[in-house]
């Protein structure tokens, strides 16, 4: 059976419309990790036909964030509905008999991704100041309310929930430290002064302080929108709990600045700082913020060591995964950048 | 650093298997034969190299040479590994460079890295290997890779 009837039968079984079917399947290719498609299915439901168009996102054989286990963000997903911008999750199957390999099934949600690159002297992908400026602000009201939410009354047990701030910095070193160890080709020194000063930073780290729901990818480039409105939160594949900082730190990384010093390529950094304290999230911890600056540095590196591996040992015949070997190079400035080797380019 | 027989053989498959029945044009379809050609023939007999693996060997030999005159016990075990390496490096370029990378990860774990003259010297490393290699980077196509 072909993979569009496969998913015309799972589409038969969780609609109970045994005639359900699937038009218009297609593959997306953005993105570097999880497999996105988008089809209209149609379903008769209560004696109505339904027509929507929907999206699944299926786990890759391999690639960067691997291993993979999709649970966590179809948990984060259903919990958070209603509470932020996320896309509506209608259906998970983790039987790898179904389509290869687990997915779920969202609802389409309308908008643009605006991407966080832009060439040297080029227009950004958003050229509007002010819109921009409202764009960010909707952003960091989704931050802020994703961090508020109480967690703990949700059925969120899949996540390992650290006691304290300090708690969770370490196991987020521990995270990317296992990454960093199971996919390096050989010995990286400026990763390895990198993690001997996140554990000095992290022991720094006060224990009390709000653990909170961590996208762990917010950033321009994971986020649908329509004009200065963010529609939909996306790519919550390192959902976790941890520090609201964090997010905070990744949001406004170099890493998505272009040559710019705009957060995301939208606002200021401290701009987006600010909006996110007037949206009610709180006093920014300067040093959380930057210990969560380098590790996010490590954290792309370590992502990025993980899909060369992949490529490496031919479990992907994806050559993007190839281009980080050299890339890895250009991040290790970012490194020095955020270990205070050399100055920073732009705050 | 990525097997360079890995690269070749995964660009080799990708343009085959994935590009070449996407193209209709006649000359097209003849130019990227002549690459796969090509490609298929250099795997094999490329090896890494060039000025900038030489400018990061050229800077681990400086500081393993440092590194020895800073480390105070003779008969430390890195010590012995660092007087070696200045002594009698590795003759092929790459197994230069891993040695010497992985004798800097020693200082590092080590804790020899953390303060003084030693951490200023593998800072120094650290930082005009990492501007070296940036300075080197082409353009990322990376919008073009993301969009297609």
């Amino acid at each position: 059976m072909d993979f569009q009837a496969q998913l015309q039968t799972f589409l038969a079984r969780v609609t109970g419309d045994p005639a359900a079917s699937i038009e218009e399947l297609r593959r997306h290719t953005q993105g570097f990790s999880m497999e996105t498609m988008s089809f209209v299915g149609n379903w008769r439901e209560a004696g109505a036909l339904q027509k929507r168009r929907l999206v699944l996102r299926r786990q890759p054989e391999a690639g960067l964030l691997e291993p993979y286990d999709l649970r966590p963000q179809v948990a984060a997903m259903r919990a958070l509905q209603g509470v932020m911008q996320v896309p509506p999750l209608l259906w998970f199957e983790e039987d790898c008999a179904v389509l290869g390999a687990p997915f779920y099934v969202m609802g389409f949600v309308e908008g643009d991704v605006p991407l966080p690159m832009v060439a040297p002297g080029a227009e950004l992908p958003i050229p509007d100041a002010d819109t921009r400026e409202a764009l960010a602000g909707d952003l960091a009201e989704n931050l802020v309310a994703l961090h508020r939410f109480d967690w703990r009354g949700a059925a969120l047990e899949i996540f390992a929930a650290p006691s304290g701030l300090r708690q969770a910095a370490q196991m987020q070193i521990d995270v990317w430290r296992g990454y960093y160890e199971r996919s390096r080709p050989g010995p990286l020194p400026m990763l390895e002064r990198a993690f001997r000063e996140l554990d000095r930073r992290a022991r720094a780290i006060a224990e009390h302080g709000q653990v909170s729901i961590v996208h762990g990818d917010f950033r321009t480039g994971n986020f649908l929108r329509k004009d200065a409105h963010v529609m939909a939160v996306l790519d919550w594949e390192l959902v976790h709990l941890g520090d609201p900082m964090e997010d905070l730190a990744w949001a406004c990384s170099r890493l998505w600045r272009g040559q710019t010093d705009l957060a995301g390529l939208l606002v200021p950094r401290a701009r987006f700082l600010e909006l996110y304290r007037q949206a009610g999230g709180g006093e920014i911890d300067v040093a959380r913020v930057a210990f969560y600056d380098l590790l996010g540095a490590v954290k792309m590196a370590a992502i990025m060591l993980t899909g060369i591996r992949a490529f490496a040992d031919a479990r992907t015949d994806d050559v993007r995964m190839a281009i980080f070997a050299h890339q890895v190079d250009g991040l290790n400035m970012v490194i020095a950048e955020s270990l205070g080797l050399v100055p920073s380019l732009n705050n | 650093m990525l097997d360079l027989d890995r690269i070749f053989s995964g660009m080799i498959r990708v343009l085959e298997d994935r590009v070449l029945p996407e193209l209709t044009s006649g000359y097209a379809r003849g130019q990227l034969h002549a690459v796969l050609e090509l490609l298929e023939n250099l795997q094999g007999r490329t090896v890494w190299g060039g000025p900038l693996l030489e400018g990061e060997a050229a800077m681990l030999d400086s500081l393993a040479a440092e590194a020895v005159a800073e480390l105070g016990d003779p008969q430390d075990a890195l010590a012995v590994r660092l007087r070696s390496f200045v002594a009698d490096p590795p003759s092929l370029l790459t197994d230069r460079v891993q040695t010497g990378r992985a004798l800097v990860c020693d200082l590092v774990a080590g804790g020899h890295a953390d303060a003084g003259a030693l951490a200023a010297m593998v800072d120094a490393y650290l930082t005009n290997d990492a501007v070296m290699k940036a300075l080197g980077l082409k353009t990322s196509r990376l919008a073009e890779i993301s969009q297609g």
